[in-house]
């Protein structure tokens, strides 16, 4: 056991205790726990979204998968800034001008009805949870290493700490953690950065000519291996930069601000901070390559997820990689409490209020079942994380993020875009998408092995388009039934897109 | 995909005149967004299958200098969508 990595978790743990405890008292409705009060500024927003995004996946995962992989670990990163300024584009402003709780609110402002909400849920729950197995893993394989803290023991405490986050701060909490955890990691990042430099004579890429040199130019390189590995990449990049705009837990964070500008504001700001640590990670995994040495990156992990932490110990001794390895461990925590809440918010809000209830519910009552659903979604996804210790949790990152490119990005963009999409057409789109996606990933080398039906572990290429496709044809086959247009296009259109108000 | 109405008739209205500058706004971030996602794919496309990014020049990789366009080129191209957003508002407030 680290017994300074193990004081670190402690004290930051803390931290967010105190701040989820500060939230509470700023009082408890619906609007607060769900979407904030649709109160918060830009620039507390774009800090919240950036913690959202620099998750464990990113700085532990892009930086091993350089160390290990070379030039192709820098595709994970690589697409980031663009599917934010896609989402900048198209989705945040009416997503914020549509919605209310959850994401679901922006297609029912359209097509109201159970039958469609329900699926947007479904959809929903399905990404959330697969990417906060992910999270888990991550956590407990973390800190069983670093606080000799067994694997079940670890993750059912995370899971305690992220249902104490959302059950109590709501979304208030949660921005504030996310808030700290982001200047936490990007304090730490620059930490990394400056010592890094300073130990290659002041050159800030010396890392990555340092390894050419060393090891040759193929570390610096795209590597092909053939017409299905290349496809792979494609398909894992298209995936990736069109999938950001239907993660539930990232787009709830433009229901949350005050207005279109706000979520304008923050998604800036939060790309700046990408780019600036998004190119720093790759100097880091030829950092750990050309420091720790890939023998010793791979004897930690496969993956080569302790590689940044490892370089941090090489950088800054024991107390550098107990500082870095404990603000991964809250990395982990503060990105749990938004997908909680993202969840909780299907179950509660679109699930039981609309389906179940038909909107029936008090506000209060809402509330209390989002609180309870935030525990079951936690304990859930402890059972799945258990399930899943010894899969492969990178591959799983990419799957989330291919299945909401090919469902819940299809839906939203064509709601708010297209005047012939119908309800059924809406339907169809996410059912055929989240099939699609699913069923290639379950047939692919990933899960079968060399027995795979299809070529690619991750099917974006496929599935994306398939989840349009389907939305169109469904359409075109519904179109004229009265029962099937929702409201009038001009209607939500005018509401997507507001004139701004005369001073 | 963006079938509303241009400007005509309907136009003179306020909700013609709303319904217009929707349709302006509609194709602008469309073919923002088609262009963002083509000019990105074509980032992998040239990586995997084509030798064009395989070069190296004082250790640094070919592919990372056009990785550095499309790690910042996007964040610029938010900040000019940014500031156009804020001149559209304040128009159409005056």
């Amino acid at each position: 056991m680290n017994t300074t990595a193990v004081v670190i978790v402690l004290a930051l743990v803390a931290v967010t205790l105190a701040l989820t405890a500060r939230a509470a008292r700023r009082g408890g409705d619906t609007d607060h726990h769900y979407v904030a009060g649709g109160r918060i500024g830009g620039l507390q927003n774009g800090l919240a979204l950036a913690g959202d995004q620099l998750s464990a996946a990113s700085f532990l995962g892009i930086t091993g998968a350089v160390a290990l992989t070379g030039f192709h670990g820098f595709y994970l990163a690589a697409g980031v800034p663009a599917a934010y300024l896609l989402m900048l584009v198209v989705i945040a402003e009416p997503l914020r001008n549509l919605g209310r709780y959850t994401i679901a609110d922006a297609v029912a402002a359209r097509f109201d009805g159970r039958g469609l909400r329900a699926l947007m849920a479904v959809a929903t729950l399905v990404i959330s949870l697969i990417y906060m197995m992910i999270q888990f893993v991550g956590a407990g394989l973390l800190a069983q290493v670093l606080l000799g803290v067994d694997f079940p023991v670890a993750v059912t405490l995370i899971g305690v700490l992220m249902t104490l986050y959302t059950a109590l701060g709501g979304m208030v909490g949660t921005t504030y953690i996310q808030v700290f955890k982001a200047v936490v990691l990007i304090a730490t990042v620059l930490l990394l950065f400056v010592l890094l430099t300073a130990r290659t004579g002041g050159n800030p890429i010396g890392s990555m000519q340092d390894a050419a040199h060393r090891f040759g130019d193929g570390v610096v390189t795209p590597r092909r291996g053939g017409t299905a590995e290349a496809l792979e990449t494609v398909s894992l990049t298209m995936g990736m930069v069109l999938g950001m705009m239907g993660l539930p837990h990232v787009m709830v964070r433009f229901l949350t601000v005050r207005d279109g500008r706000a979520a304008r504001d923050s998604a800036q700001i939060a790309m700046w901070i990408f780019a600036a640590f998004f190119l720093a990670l790759p100097i880091f995994g030829y950092a750990a390559l050309n420091l720790v040495g890939r023998s010793a990156i791979v004897a930690d992990n496969r993956a080569g997820n302790l590689a940044a932490p490892r370089l941090a110990g090489e950088l800054g001794g024991d107390l550098l990689f107990a500082v870095t390895a404990s603000v991964v461990m809250v990395t982990i925590l503060a990105v749990l409490a938004g997908l909680a809440i993202a969840s909780s918010g299907a179950i509660a809000h679109d699930l039981y209020t609309t389906v179940l209830k038909r909107g029936d519910v008090s506000p209060r009552r809402q509330l209390a079942v989002g609180r309870l659903a935030g525990a079951a979604v936690s304990v859930a996804a402890i059972l799945l994380a258990l399930w899943a210790r010894k899969l492969n949790v990178a591959f799983l990152g990419n799957v989330a993020f291919a299945v909401a490119a090919s469902t819940t990005t299809p839906v939203l963009v064509l709601t708010i875009y297209w005047r012939g999409l119908t309800r059924h057409g809406a339907a169809a789109g996410l059912a055929g998408g989240l099939v699609t996606s699913i069923g290639l990933v379950l047939v692919g080398p990933d899960v079968l092995g060399d027995a795979h039906l299809f070529p690619l572990s991750i099917p974006a290429l496929v599935s994306v388009p398939a989840g349009f496709l389907c939305a169109w044809a469904a359409s075109l086959a519904t179109r004229g039934r009265t029962h099937a247009e929702g409201i009038p296009y001009d209607e939500l259109a005018r509401k997507a897109f507001p004139i701004p108000a005369r001073r | 995909m963006t079938g509303t109405p241009g400007p005509g008739p309907a136009a003179h209205t306020p909700a013609g005149g709303h319904d217009a500058a929707i349709a302006r706004h509609k194709r602008l971030v469309l073919s923002t967004a088609a262009t963002t996602f083509l000019l990105f794919m074509a980032f992998p496309v040239l990586t995997s299958f084509t030798g064009v990014l395989d070069g190296v020049f004082h250790g640094v990789g070919a592919g990372y200098a056009a990785g550095l366009c499309v790690v910042v080129g996007p964040v610029l191209g938010a900040t000019a969508y940014r500031r156009r957003a804020r001149r559209f508002e304040r128009e159409t407030r005056r």
